[in-house]
């Protein structure tokens, strides 16, 4: 008795808040998929239309917001790739004079948030002239703490036998890296690969401070330049082009929601 | 069978000197080891007694404090793994889960840029020469324990490499597959004339397999020999214990009824629970403690004064705790150590006063 009131109250709470959370989207989808009459009416039988994105993509370059962001996030993942792999095959495997301080460094930069360094970070942008290209925008995200540590200790939990075995048969330090290392890591790779694309896909304060100009701007700045027209608030075409711009990181997310999951749980446990 | 693969010869493999400090403990302790070319050579020891570190020294995963290493007639002592040509195979196996059958037995020739219809060729050879020509395509992870080991064989021959190092390869399988991958990883060491340095705890492998045993113990070479020698003629009262089962009696002087006088309280008798048989005039005097029947044989527990020692009779008489029975055995079994220098000590005069009959 207790135990279904008690799976009756869970079900209710899960369903309220899933709702909430919903809600903003569904009035997105909503007013987007409808005329801009229908904004704050309520009606099951409106007429569907997709003039509101039409009128998005004519009124603002996404075309070319959609590529610098692209540009941006693929730049940043391999960037971080090859430095965070670099880094953790050194902290993970090594033995080197300064190795715990400098780990210790890297776990230290996990608990500074990135914004408190935003003014620092333009300076140093702007000393290397730099400012407005979209090389600004990913530079100071290249090297994450984060990646660095996740796949320290993916790696760290490699057999030590398949290293022998690869020293064995003649491999290189860089080539077991490469062969050994890399592909036992593929599942941290994929996991953190999403949480890198969607965050640096939706970051907009440094990219908003650091660019001003259309061949730079990813959408989120482009789509909060295009929402802050003075000419009146047009909800139905600002939630197309929030829709357009937020979409593939949505449909991306779907597609590997369960791997993603799955990844993150087996680096839990190992 | 003349297989292809035959063209690699093996190189002699020689340790002089050899120590190793973790730390502060020492676990080897001045290793001097001459492994012939072309032969199986088995170190054997209990766990903790240096094998395996003898043997990643040789591997180059493990370096070593002192002394030298040398395989053929290049000094290897400071070269990495990689560059010291040999191959091995492991406890785990250690196959790359993420690669096939087939990439990972030609994973060395892949590293060795070997041409394609070469590595092609060889793969086709080994699969064949350990049947797994069916499962090349699998990962490891879908094979059974022997399939898997039988692959971690094919990644260790292909290269052809003088040398192949085993580390108890055969400890995660159960004993009727342990006995047949015996038989073949002894029939494609002669087939293809490599030499292989085997390590194991398990005395029975060590034996079947093995041109020559290398007995270790705490860091130290006991004895090297034939399998047959270090049965018949064992050098030290370790070695004397370790091989043949049940282990060897070791046995004081005084234990003997009507023993010559003036033997050092240092000497120990070794006679092996086999070789000793019922005699009315035997100078062994003794009370069966235990009775163990296995069929073909008895296995008595039997005590004189304070001494315990076992003995391994045939099985056709009955035998009950506290009957009481004189044994002997002939001098030629007899064995003797001081237990001073912990050494055999050669004095057949002294040795057959062991074996007479008392009065």
């Amino acid at each position: 008795m207790t135990l279904s009131l008690t799976r009756a109250l869970n079900l209710i709470g899960a369903w309220a808040l899933a709702l909430l959370w919903i809600l903003p989207l569904a009035y997105a989808v909503w007013t987007a998929f409808h005329p801009a009459a229908y904004e704050a009416r309520f009606d099951l039988f409106a007429p569907l239309t997709l003039e509101n994105f039409a009128k998005a993509w004519e009124a603002a370059p996404f075309a070319r917001y959609f590529l610098n962001t692209f540009v941006l996030v693929t730049a940043i993942l391999i960037g971080q790739f090859i430095l965070g792999t670099l880094a953790a095959y050194a902290f993970a495997r090594f033995e080197f004079p300064g190795r715990n301080i400098l780990f210790a460094l890297v776990l230290v930069q996990l608990l500074v948030m990135p914004d408190i360094l935003i003014v620092e970070n333009y300076r140093t942008i702007r000393a290397l002239g730099l400012i407005d290209t979209i090389g600004a925008i990913a530079i100071p995200y290249i090297a994450s703490g984060f990646g660095i540590f996740l796949l320290r200790q993916t790696f760290m939990s490699v057999p030590k036998e398949l290293v022998e075995a690869a020293q064995i048969e003649g491999m290189s330090t860089l080539g077991i890296l490469l062969k050994v290392y890399v592909p036992l890591a593929v599942p941290t790779y994929l996991a953190y690969g999403l949480v890198s694309v969607s965050h640096h896909w939706n970051n907009f304060l440094w990219p908003l401070i650091v660019t001003n100009s259309v061949e730079t701007r990813p959408v989120t700045v482009g789509l909060s330049i295009f929402a802050s027209i003075d000419s009146g608030v047009e909800w139905s075409v600002i939630n197309a082009a929030t829709l357009m711009t937020s979409g593939p990181l949505l449909i991306a997310f779907l597609l590997f929601q369960r791997q993603f999951v799955q990844s993150f749980m087996r680096a839990g446990i190992k | 069978m003349k297989h292809d693969l035959a063209q690699a010869t093996g190189q002699s493999v020689t340790l002089t000197g050899v120590t190793k400090f973790w730390g502060d403990t020492q676990s080897l302790r001045g290793i001097d080891l001459s492994i012939p070319a072309g032969k199986f050579t088995a170190i054997l020891g209990p766990s903790g007694c240096g094998k395996s570190t003898t043997l990643r020294a040789i591997a180059g995963l493990e370096t070593v404090t002192d002394g030298a290493v040398w395989i053929g007639d290049r000094e290897v002592t400071a070269l990495p793994p990689a560059k010291r040509n040999l191959s091995m195979v492991f406890q785990n196996y250690a196959l790359f889960p993420h690669l096939s059958v087939a990439e990972n037995i030609i994973f060395g020739l892949k590293v060795e840029r070997l041409p394609s219809a070469e590595r092609k060729k060889r793969l086709g050879e080994v699969a064949e020469l350990l049947e797994l020509t069916p499962y090349l395509d699998r990962k490891p992870a879908a094979l059974s324990g022997g399939q898997q080991q039988r692959v971690a064989l094919g990644r260790a021959v292909i290269s052809r490499r003088p040398v192949c190092l085993m580390d108890e390869p055969l400890s995660n399988l159960d004993a009727r597959l342990r006995d047949e991958m015996r038989r073949e990883i002894r029939r494609l060491q002669q087939a293809l004339g490599f030499t292989m340095v085997y390590v194991t705890h398990d005395q029975t492998e060590a034996i079947t397999m093995a041109d020559q045993v290398v007995l270790m113990n705490e860091g130290r070479i006991e004895q090297v020999a034939a399998p047959q020698d270090i049965y018949r003629r064992p050098a030290t009262p370790f070695a004397a214990r370790f091989i043949g089962t049940p282990p060897m009696n070791l046995l004081p002087a005084r234990a003997f009824v009507g023993r010559p006088d003036g033997i050092p309280d240092s000497l120990l008798i070794g006679i092996r629970p086999e070789v000793l048989s019922l005699c009315d005039t035997g100078p062994l005097a003794a009370v069966v403690k235990a009775v163990e029947f296995l069929g073909a044989d008895t296995l008595l527990e039997l005590s004189t004064g304070a001494h315990a020692f076992l003995a391994k009779l045939p099985g056709a008489r009955r035998f009950a705790p506290g009957d009481a029975l004189r044994l002997s055995a002939r001098p030629e079994d007899i064995h003797l150590f001081d237990t001073n220098t912990a050494a055999r000590v050669e004095d057949p005069a002294l040795a057959s006063l062991f074996a007479q009959s008392a009065t």
